[in-house]
């Protein structure tokens, strides 16, 4: 009887491996996504990823399955991304008015010889983009990706970073303006030229 | 509405998160005020930009190395096991390290209560010695640390 027992634990600690997998794979290009624009690089995306599908699975018995596996992953993804840095020490913000266009500032980008998606970072698009949203204070710029890359409605964002709806608008806001005002100072023709093309 | 107020209220107004009277009061604004419609010309600007981002690809090989990382570190079937039947191993080992203990500690006690019996009287023939008006006792040779009776008569006999 114990081992019957023993057995029927095991086949269900087995179904709900075999359909977190099912999720991962599902998922994992989005959480990537949303990862890299976080960290902005590849290894520290891929280590965010990985972080978060652990947690995920060990507080499974929280999830709500009324709500998207997505909404609830990012939140997930949101919080790990913040514990990781707070782990390494490194929740240091870089304010637009000290970063300079001769590089007075390191900004936190991919190697661009060694990473995967060199191609992608070598778009003309993606590079300024991501350099400019590197140089925000993490809840402009989660909130900031949440809505405009992720298309998020606010109080999605607001459920995700566990605040108001009032606060996600304000961060969105300011971080929108960060976002043109660095751009501006630091790559006014690429900002133009965006522009001009709307 | 000011222009103060519609810039603070832009985004809310680019995203329709703004609550209907105050959307309105912004597109009223805007249609007529230069500045307040650049500044939210460039902020459409950002939000089509980040909106049009490509999202980045993992590498080919991610899927599976992702699996592979994620169940080793969440699904070992002996630690699922383990983990069940650790309060049993706990309360298991805590037992026996209390019946070693209380053995040891029994030990140490019976060995002091049968020290001085055994070592102060090695040589029975010095006990069959001591008469019944004499006074005994015992103690160490403070020379050579050997268990010794000292005898001495009692002097009101």
């Amino acid at each position: 009887m114990l081992f019957a027992a023993l057995r029927e634990r095991t086949e269900v600690v087995k179904d709900r491996a075999r359909m977190f997998e099912g999720l991962i794979r599902d998922t994992h290009k989005q959480a990537y996504g949303l990862a890299y624009r976080l960290t902005g690089n590849p290894s520290e995306a891929e280590d965010l990823v990985q972080e978060s599908f652990v947690r995920a699975f060990r507080f499974f018995d929280k999830y709500d399955d009324r709500l998207p596996f997505t909404s609830w992953l990012y939140r997930i993804i949101s919080n790990t991304h913040i514990d990781l840095i707070r782990r390494k020490g490194r929740l240091k913000t870089t304010s637009l008015d000290n970063s300079g266009p001769e590089g007075t500032t390191t900004w936190d980008v991919a190697d661009e010889e060694s990473s995967p998606d060199r191609e992608l970072m070598n778009d003309s698009m993606a590079e300024p983009v991501q350099k400019a949203l590197l140089s925000m204070n993490e809840d402009f710029r989660t909130a900031v990706i949440l809505a405009d890359v992720e298309g998020m409605a606010y109080e999605e964002v607001a459920e995700i970073m566990k605040t108001s709806v009032g606060t996600v608008r304000s961060r969105i806001h300011r971080g929108r303006k960060q976002l043109r005002d660095h751009l501006l100072k630091n790559s006014p023709d690429f900002f133009g030229r965006f522009a001009n093309e709307l | 509405m000011n222009c103060k107020a519609v810039q603070a209220r832009l985004s809310a107004y680019l995203d329709k998160e703004l609550p209907g009277n105050e959307h309105t009061a912004v597109r009223a604004h805007v249609f007529d005020c230069a500045s307040c419609r650049e500044e939210m010309d460039s902020l459409a600007t950002i939000k089509q930009m980040l909106g049009r981002c490509a999202a980045p690809e993992p590498a080919e090989c991610f899927e599976e190395r992702l699996i592979a990382n994620v169940m080793r570190q969440v699904e070992p079937p002996r630690k699922q096991w383990n983990f069940q039947f650790r309060p049993a191993f706990t309360f298991a080992g805590i037992a026996a390290c209390s019946m070693v203990a209380t053995l040891l500690v029994l030990q140490f006690v019976l060995k002091a209560d049968s020290a001085p019996v055994t070592q102060t009287t090695p040589d029975r023939s010095i006990a069959f010695d001591i008469q019944r008006d004499q006074i005994y006792s015992v103690g160490t040779d403070p020379m050579g640390g050997i268990p010794v009776i000292n005898v001495q008569s009692d002097p009101n006999r």
